[in-house]
């Protein structure tokens, strides 16, 4: 490296330092808001979603909200057999793992549910669940795991 | 006894005196009246004790009647086996599926073609690219559909919409109901549909009673006048032409006794008959005669009742069946087989005008209604002779055995939901006797055994077990185990690709000779098909032409375990043994684990068990129990993405290219080919369905076929037909596609004659540019700080 090269790279350096203060303050809890309500998260992908699919996933809501579960269950599987790739599917079916308390499934259900996800707000929520159901399970590798993908997530 | 000996000595005493006095005479006389009396009165008294005891022996035995009338009438009267019906087909906007579909799904379902707009459920109009279909009206599992009048509209191989013709409203979704497949039966083979009293048309009613017994709602279980009537017609014609047996004896006979004519037979059912209505009302007697008539014989099966009967020989429920049909029905009752109208039409038809012309004098039907009636002729359902999915069956009875009893499967009456894909199923049936018809007519002992999955939700959509897919026998779907060759291959580079570090599709491999020696001393040289060496190959090369010793020499490096590991992890129960050979698939296994392994492939790493049952309810509905859709995630995405990518080209470049020309979508899979050529294999997906086919012969000789020109065949033959959708690689966010130089395996460029874009997992693609890669001009940031 000559001279003029190695002056060149330690201005560059020594200016981006001086920037890099603005962008190193760590987003603080509110900046992800808190999930309210898992329906809020559910409704990112719904553009998405074709008409069938769409009319199944309101109607497995309504038994949700009437804590029928089973049948939600029922209905959002129907809309899985349709279309296998919407990320707010199986993330209900997550949810219902845990209300039946099938934390392992659930967990598995998560994974594949953030597989087909890149909403933000979607992983969180994910996460969170994940962090429940491994805590239920007494799993603790799955509780630092979710930790750790809240952490990037900005959730601290 | 003692009495008895008694009598007689006295008896003995008083001759000897009459013989020596007979002065004594008529004092002996008077003696003698006086004992005839006393033996009168003894006799008497004897006879009242027989007379009282044989009444008490009757009450004893009427009691004992009695108690097995009630004991069965109050429990379960039958037996009733387990329905398995095939899935309900969806259909909704934007399905992918043709008129050929359509027609083929309506005809299993015995919905009927119309001239115009259906009036009934159960019927269908077609126009053009249109179907009016007339729904019926079912339960499915836990939701009912409405019985409606529906157009649904083609486009394409697409449904383009779905219409509410009464409403004009238009329908996101709706579903046909399950088709009936099969009935798991007890041994003795009894199958029914249950019929309430009030679903019977009453016009049935009348005719079943005016046929069988006029009097069945004025007798008391027992027809004197139609016994004494049948004894007159049977004297004078000298045989017997007339029976006088009612409905409830006929019932008694058939529920409580054997057919065996006897005395004792007939007074028990006498008996038991006057039992029954004592305790019975007319409508549940004549209910529960509906339900238990034998009505004919389907294979191993016994078809009882009015119910069963109605829809096995019209299709049809009995509340929607004509006069002549119901006339038909009741006319059987005389001799179910004799009249069996598939068998003997004439004699079918000739029983039914006796019914019909027996309900025109009885004013249930019109001169002309009967006119038009008798010119019917008689048409019923065509029923297959064997089990129509004998392999299908054979995994759901399996995979039931771990939840339930076999008594449970066949005696209560279950309603099982399988995922069975009948037109899937059809088309991989068609495929294997198509294929061995065109190709392989000349090896007639070749055998096949196909599975087609979902490969989302492990749902097994069709299997078939043999050549002759519907022979019940060795189901080699599930049972054949044999050497996979090179389907392991995706195996051993998918354990190769995940170590990122090591192993990319850029990564040149040694396909130089190799030999290996084991413990005791053997040398083992694999080679390649072409038994060519091909120098140094890129893995991505080696995996689309199949090449074996880069395999062999990949698998050791990477470690037979992690093999072995990877190959569990896709799925498969055992582990493998450490040995070199199980890199060119020295393992036995059997197409229905293939496609497990296969579908964890084709679904993103995301295991899904396969399962062929949906769920299962009781008799009235409920439901027992139900799989549901479960993923595991055992391998990470971006290898198993990148090996998918693999095999797609190994279906437009590699050893399945053929694939490309006889598909018009773009599919994925890998041939494979045991050692002198004696299984031929070839394992893929589509875009929603993994399937594996497995070509051999039963003494594992060779077939001289590899997997290309044998099972995949099969496989394509299949897909020209199923409604599919494309296979198209969707990539996680980690990975990238790069231009390398096949030749060299590092970054191509313009310069480069044999340039391949090849994924990668980012930051694993070669950083060094090929020598025939005409470089990018550097940046002034790459310049100031280099490469």
């Amino acid at each position: 490296m000559n001279f003029s090269r190695l002056v060149s790279v330690i201005f560059i350096t020594a200016l981006l330092a001086s920037c890099a203060g603005v962008d190193r303050t760590l987003p603080d809890s509110d900046a992800v808001p808190e999930t309210q309500s898992p329906f809020l998260a559910w409704q990112i992908d719904t553009a998405q979603q074709s008409q069938p699919v769409k009319q199944l996933v309101t109607r497995a809501d309504e038994k949700m909200r009437q804590s029928d579960l089973a049948s939600a269950e029922v209905i959002l599987e129907r809309a899985l057999r349709i279309n296998n790739r919407i990320a707010t599917v199986w993330s209900r079916l997550a949810w219902l793992a845990v209300e039946q308390q099938q934390y392992q499934r659930a967990q598995n259900l998560i994974i594949k549910s953030n597989s087909l996800n890149t909403d933000s707000q979607l992983q969180l929520f994910n996460w969170r669940m994940y962090r429940d159901a491994s805590d239920y399970r007494n799993d603790a590798e799955g509780v630092a795991l979710a930790n750790r993908q809240l952490y990037q997530l900005g959730d601290r | 006894m003692k009495k008895k000996a008694a009598v007689k000595k006295s008896s003995k005493k008083t001759g000897r005196r009459r013989a020596s006095s007979p002065a004594k005479k008529s004092a002996s006389r008077s003696a003698t009246a006086s004992s005839g009396l006393r033996g009168l009165f003894r006799s008497f008294r004897a006879t009242r004790w027989l007379i009282a005891s044989c009444f008490v022996f009757l009450l004893v035995y009427l009691a004992y009647l009695d108690v097995k009338i009630v004991d069965r009438f109050e429990g379960r009267i039958w037996q009733l086996p387990a329905k398995v019906y095939a899935r309900s087909l969806e259909l909704y906007e934007g399905k992918t599926i043709d008129a050929q579909q359509i027609e083929f799904e309506l005809k299993l379902l015995g919905y009927t073609a119309t001239d115009s707009m259906p009036a009934h459920s159960g019927q269908f109009f077609r126009w053009r690219n249109h179907y009016d279909i007339y729904l019926r009206a079912h339960q499915y599992l836990d939701t009912a559909e409405p019985s409606r009048l529906v157009r649904i509209t083609l486009s394409d191989k697409t449904v383009s919409s779905i219409t509410d013709i009464n409403t004009g409203e238009d329908i996101a979704i709706s579903r046909f109901e399950p088709a009936y497949i099969d009935g798991v039966f007890p041994q003795h083979g009894e199958d029914r549909i249950l019929v309430s009293f009030d679903e019977v048309p009453d016009a049935f009613i009348k005719i079943l009673v005016l046929t069988e017994d006029r009097r069945f709602f004025e007798h008391i279980g027992i027809d004197f006048y139609a016994i004494a009537r049948a004894m007159v017609a049977n004297i004078k014609a000298g045989r017997t032409v007339q029976g006088g047996s009612t409905l409830t004896q006929q019932l008694v006979k058939n529920l409580y006794l054997s057919s065996e004519r006897s005395l004792i037979r007939k007074i028990n059912e006498a008996f038991m008959s006057l039992l029954l209505e004592l305790h019975y009302d007319k409508k549940t007697i004549l209910e529960t005669y509906l339900n238990e008539i034998y009505l004919g014989q389907d294979r191993n099966r016994a078809i009882h009742g009015f119910g069963l009967a109605s829809e096995f020989y019209f299709s049809k429920p009995l509340a929607r069946l004509d006069y002549d049909q119901l006339a038909l029905l009741v006319g059987m009752v005389k001799g179910a087989s004799y009249y069996n109208p598939a068998r003997h039409k004439q004699r079918a038809k000739q029983r039914r005008d006796t019914v019909l012309n027996s309900m025109r004098l009885e004013n249930l039907i019109s001169d002309a209604q009967y006119q038009r009636l008798i010119r019917k002729d008689i048409v019923v359902t065509r029923h297959e002779k064997r089990s129509k999915y004998p392999a299908f069956i054979d995994l759901v009875k399996r995979q039931l055995a771990a939840s339930y009893d076999e008594d449970d499967l066949s005696a209560e009456g279950l309603n099982i939901y399988t995922t069975l894909d009948p037109y899937v199923q059809y088309q991989a049936e068609q495929a294997v006797t198509d294929t061995l018809a065109s190709y392989f007519s000349n090896k007639p002992k070749l055998q096949v055994a196909s599975v087609i999955a979902s490969h989302s939700s492990g749902d097994v959509l069709a299997v078939v077990g043999d050549r002759h897919p519907k022979y019940p026998g060795f189901n080699r779907a599930l049972d054949v185990r044999r050497q996979i060759g090179s389907l392991i291959k995706p195996v051993v580079y998918l354990a190769a690709l995940s170590d990122s570090q090591n192993y990319t599709f850029a990564t040149l491999l040694d396909d130089s000779p190799i030999s290996l020696t084991n413990e005791l001393g053997a040398v083992w040289t694999p080679q390649n098909y072409d038994r060519k060496s091909h120098g140094q190959v890129m893995l991505f090369d080696a995996l689309m032409k199949s090449y074996n010793i880069p395999a062999v020499k990949t698998g050791l490096d990477v470690g037979l375990g992690v093999i072995s590991k990877t190959w569990q992890a896709l799925g498969a129960e055992r582990a493998l043994r450490a040995l070199p050979s199980i890199t060119l698939g020295a393992i036995d296994s059997s197409p229905i684990e293939m496609t497990g392994i296969y579908q964890t492939l084709a679904a993103d790493g995301f295991n899904s068990p396969l399962q062929s049952v949906y769920a299962v309810t009781d008799k009235d509905g409920k439901a027992l129990s139900r799989n549901v859709i479960d993923v595991t995630r055992h391998v990470a995405a971006a290898p198993v993405a990148l090996i998918d990518y693999g095999l797609s080209q190994v279906a437009r470049q590699g050893t399945a290219r053929r694939l490309a020309s006889e598909l018009d979508f773009a599919v994925a899979g890998k041939t494979g080919t045991s050692d002198d050529l004696r299984d031929s294999w070839f394992a893929g997906f589509t875009g929603d369905m993994v399937s594996v086919i497995w070509m051999g012969y039963d003494d594992n000789s060779p077939t001289g076929l590899t997997g290309s020109s044998g099972a995949m065949r099969v496989w394509s033959r299949q897909f020209q037909n199923i409604n599919t959708r494309a296979y198209a690689p969707g990539f996680p966010p980690d990975i990238e596609m790069v231009s390398i130089d096949r030749d060299s395996g590092f970054l191509g460029g313009a310069g480069c004659e044999n340039n391949v874009e090849l994924p990668f997992i980012k930051g694993s693609q070669p950083q060094r540019y090929a020598a025939c890669a005409q470089q990018p001009s550097k940046g002034w940031l790459q310049e100031l700080f280099g490469d």
